[in-house]
């Protein structure tokens, strides 16, 4: 919002006037020209033109997200009064929908969600090592030890350390 | 009996080859399917050892089951039930298998030619039971 105009910021805030007509009968136009755009001689159609236009800026839009945003937060204090109005009086309407609200968010109804996890990776080279050298272990305490695997590589013969 | 040399190459596999006795020679060219079942009719004969009489004719009914123009029933008849040590090499196999219903990573170990001749030299009847599968081929009963 602080990195607009001084003009577009004003063209933001009329679009959340209370006194703005709903959007698509004239929202854009009304805060354009609440804002100050056009001139007495401008035609309805060029003051269309340009609010549509501000209206489809990105920065007009960003602005325009965070300033509702506030504007929802001031509003708490009147919903809550509601809500509270609703709770007080039993004859009100909404009276067991507003107490019901009220106690959900006091005591919250538990879920319970039962995940199953599964895991179908194979085992890994070193888990499967593992398992064939328990198997030798077994082989050998049975009194059956087999030829150890050959292991390939390369040898070098090292002469007899002098003195 | 060790595995095949990994990586493979035609010259260090046909080494190994030459390296293996017949017998092992026999247990090399059965396939690994084949090398399976021998090893489930052994652990199923020991399971009718040690189960009660309504699963021991669940399992007579599984085992005979298996039993087709490649597995016949003389060749059931031969093997014998997997002891202790064949067992605890059959356990630590599947333990290779947690939560996988394909037990893939066990079959491989078990079936592995080194594994396998373990299970084979453990339980000498395996050996029998793949002569007699040898001799039926040679005469061409086998399909």
């Amino acid at each position: 919002m602080a990195a607009l105009s001084e003009k577009r910021r004003a063209f933001v805030i009329a679009m959340f006037d209370p006194d703005a007509p709903q959007e698509g009968r004239g929202l854009l136009k009304f805060a354009a020209i609440r804002a100050g755009y056009g001139s007495p001689t401008s035609s309805d159609n060029s003051i269309r033109v340009m609010a549509s236009r501000l209206a489809h800026d990105p920065r007009i839009q960003a602005a325009a997200a965070e300033y509702a945003q506030a504007h929802i937060r001031a509003l708490a204090p009147n919903a809550v009064r509601a809500v509270r109005d609703a709770i007080a009086d039993p004859r009100h309407k909404d009276h067991i929908r507003a107490t019901a609200m009220v106690l959900d968010r006091v005591d919250p109804l538990e879920t319970t969600h039962t995940v199953r996890v599964e895991d179908h990776r194979p085992p890994s080279i070193e888990v499967t090592q593992k398992v064939l050298d328990r198997i030798e272990e077994l082989m050998r305490r049975a009194g059956l030890a087999p030829k150890a695997p050959v292991i390939d590589g390369d040898f070098k013969v090292l002469e007899e350390a002098k003195g | 009996m060790n595995n095949a040399p990994e990586p493979y190459t035609p010259e260090g596999h046909a080494a190994w080859l030459d390296s293996l006795s017949a017998d092992e020679l026999l247990v090399i060219h059965m396939p690994s399917g084949y090398r399976f079942i021998f090893i489930a009719v052994a652990l199923a004969k020991r399971g009718l050892e040690n189960h009660k009489s309504a699963d021991q004719l669940l399992l007579l009914k599984k085992i005979n089951g298996l039993t087709d123009q490649n597995f016949t029933p003389e060749m059931l008849a031969t093997i014998e039930p997997m002891g202790d040590t064949e067992y605890a090499i059959f356990k630590e196999a599947r333990s290779l298998d947690a939560g996988d219903k394909a037990s893939m990573a066990g079959f491989e170990v078990l079936t592995s030619p080194r594994v396998f001749w373990h299970l084979v030299t453990l339980n000498p009847s395996l050996l029998k039971a793949i002569k007699l599968r040898e001799g039926a081929s040679r005469n061409g009963d086998l399909r």
